[in-house]
This record gives C-alpha cells, sequence and structure tokens, in this order.
C-alpha cells in the first residue's frame, strides 16, 4: 500500500486500509482488554491508521492490517468494551491502536451503543485528526453524543516536519488543526495532545505549535498534553525503517543494550 | 484561592500528571481544594475535567484567562493577545 519513501495522501491511505479493516459495518480488532491508563480503561484494539509515524507505539497491525485482527459488529465490540469495563471495574473506556476514525459507520453505531451502557461513563476517542478534519459532517455526528471524548493528537507544528514524521504529504498538515477548530466550534469535548517530545520537535517547531493553537483558541493551548515517545517494539522498528538509530535516540541504557565493547 | 487561580495551579499540575491520576487525587498529592465548579468532575483525569468545564459557557470566560496567563508564564509563547510593549 505503502512504499518506502513514498509521500502519500492520507485520505487515500485511509479509503485502502477501511477496505481491509471494515466490512458491512464490522471493523476488525485484535483485542478487548483494560489498562491503567486515564486510571484505569476499558479498550478495544483496532488495527489500520491513514499516518505511519516513525514514533508510533503501536504493534504491526498499523503497518499490515490485512493480517492482523479479527471482524467484530458494532454490538459485539461493544459487548466485549462492556465486559471489560466489568471485568476491570473501571468506567471508562476507549479503542485504541489504530486510528478509531476509520469506518464511521463502525464507530458511530458503538458509540451511539454505548451511549445506553451504565457501565461506561467515558468514552475517549483517540484520533490523529485527519477524517475529522477532512470532513466536519464527521464531527457534527458525534458532537450530540453526550459520553463522547476527544483526544486529538498532533504530530508535528510545521507541514514539512509532519511529512517526515508521518510520511503523509505536508499539503495535509492543516487537517488535525482543522479537526481542532470544528471540535470547538461544535462544543465536543476534547483536547489536544502533541509528540512535542524534544528529541523528536525542536523547541522552536514546539514554540510554533502551541502558538498555533492560542491562535485557534488559548485555553487549548495551556490544556495541551505533551506526549513522550516510549522505546516499544514497534517504535524501535519503525525508527529504524526512517533511518534514525533507536540506540542513539533513546540511550544504550534505557533500551538495556549491553555493549559489545 | 480564587477560582481563577485555581486553574491557574492545576493547568501546572497538569504538566506533572494530566492524564492518569483523578483531579481529586491530584489535588490531594498537592494540598489543594478541588474548585467547587468542577467537584461533579473530580474523579476524571485534570486534563479532562478541565476540558469539559470548558464546554460550560458561564465558566469559559475564566478558564480562558487562566490559560491566557499560564501561556504568558510558563510556555513562553507569545499569543495573539499580548501586546507588544513599548520599549
Amino acid at each position: 500500500m505503502i512504499r518506502r519513501g513514498d509521500r502519500f495522501d492520507p485520505i487515500d491511505v485511509a479509503k485502502q486500509t477501511e477496505r481491509m479493516v471494515c466490512r458491512n459495518g464490522a471493523r476488525k480488532y485484535t483485542a478487548f482488554y483494560a489498562t491503567g491508563v486515564y486510571g484505569g480503561i476499558a479498550t478495544g484494539y483496532v488495527v489500520g491508521c491513514c499516518l505511519r509515524c516513525f514514533f508510533c507505539w503501536t504493534d504491526f497491525s498499523r503497518d499490515f492490517p490485512e493480517a492482523y485482527g479479527s471482524y467484530y459488529t458494532a454490538e459485539e465490540a461493544c459487548e466485549n468494551i462492556v465486559r471489560a469495563a466489568r471485568k476491570w471495574r473501571v468506567n471508562k473506556a476507549r479503542i485504541s491502536g489504530g486510528e478509531p476514525t476509520l469506518c464511521r459507520k463502525h464507530l458511530l453505531e458503538l458509540l451511539e451503543l454505548l451511549e445506553e451502557r451504565e457501565e461506561v461513563k467515558l468514552f475517549i476517542l483517540e484520533t490523529n485528526g485527519i477524517l475529522f478534519g477532512a470532513d466536519e459532517s464527521y464531527v457534527k455526528d458525534i458532537a450530540g453524543l453526550k459520553r463522547v471524548y476527544v483526544r486529538v493528537s498532533l504530530k508535528a507544528g510545521e507541514p514539512e516536519a509532519f511529512e517526515a514524521r508521518t510520511g503523509a504529504s505536508r499539503e495535509f498538515f492543516e487537517l488535525p488543526f482543522r479537526a481542532v477548530k470544528a471540535l470547538l466550534d461544535h462544543n465536543v469535548r476534547f483536547h489536544v495532545a502533541a509528540m512535542t517530545d524534544p528529541r523528536i520537535m525542536p523547541a522552536e517547531e514546539r514554540r510554533r505549535l502551541i502558538e498555533r493553537l492560542a491562535e485557534i483558541d488559548e485555553f487549548l493551548a495551556a490544556n495541551l498534553e505533551e506526549e513522550v515517545c516510549d522505546p516499544y517494539e514497534g517504535a524501535l522498528v519503525r525508527m529504524q525503517f526512517y533511518g534514525i538509530d533507536p540506540i542513539e535516540f533513546f540511550g544504550r541504557k534505557s533500551l538495556d543494550v549491553t555493549s559489545r565493547d | 484561592m480564587t477560582l481563577r487561580h485555581a486553574i491557574r495551579a492545576l493547568f501546572e499540575l497538569c504538566e506533572v500528571e494530566g492524564e492518569d491520576l483523578t483531579l481529586k487525587s491530584l489535588c490531594s498529592a498537592f494540598g489543594i481544594e478541588v474548585p467547587r465548579e468542577l467537584k461533579e468532575l473530580e474523579d476524571l483525569p485534570p486534563r479532562i475535567a478541565l476540558a469539559i468545564a470548558y464546554t460550560n459557557y458561564d465558566l469559559r470566560p475564566l478558564l480562558r484567562e487562566a490559560a491566557f496567563e499560564f501561556l504568558v508564564e510558563k510556555k513562553t509563547c507569545k499569543v495573539p493577545l499580548v501586546e507588544e510593549e513599548s520599549p
């Protein structure tokens, strides 16, 4: 689907990926579980994304969605998420791993179903904002849902950096910012996150990103969640693919690599 | 402590931990009382609680004011409302 060095159209990649991971309103998941983030959250792990960030922590189902996961209808996914929430006694839920806004029909059905379930008080939709930015009606669709909370994760503060980090063409850099604006305009509950790890984002770019957010709304900039890149297996391999030495990036000590010297 | 000051303090605390603790436990760890206006959100992670509070149009101006102060002091960036000081 994407060849090394290609600068791609993420909307097109989203459509191609959807052909692999969505089928008649069902979507491919690899697991349902609960984890400690957000103070405990039930999670459905989906496959497939429309970006190829080198620092991404997810497993290889992001890159090879055709090879991973099984199809679950919205009803089945809802039941599995609720079951995980009950089992681990948490009242928050999310879809993680891949990009949850792929397979719009599935996501909207799932969110509608979760609105009816007492077990889930808050559904955190973690997105890269590409599809919300490309189509405001998608934001409008979720705006009325009272349990939905969105976390938009920005990858860069300037077009060239967006292209270098995500593999997507720089002309799509604006889409996540458009998503942020649309979420604000529709009074959706959300905050913005950004990969501002200084090993990835230079200080000047970080400053511009924060200013850009402040131009949209000062509150969003002040409430920005600044992400740090962690040495997950997927990230280590992807870095090598992008020509970055993970040992140099993270340091030998943090990777627990024994020196041969 | 006024609500604006409390919100300003919460922005700072969120820099330490904004997602994985609850607002209640974070405030308690730093000896701050959860503002009355955020009480019903105290079981949520603080950044999420603040974002949800921001959808309340009555609280919005105050939150924006606190955000502005925080940005100027801590994020070391020039936000649009800052006017250049004359030399």
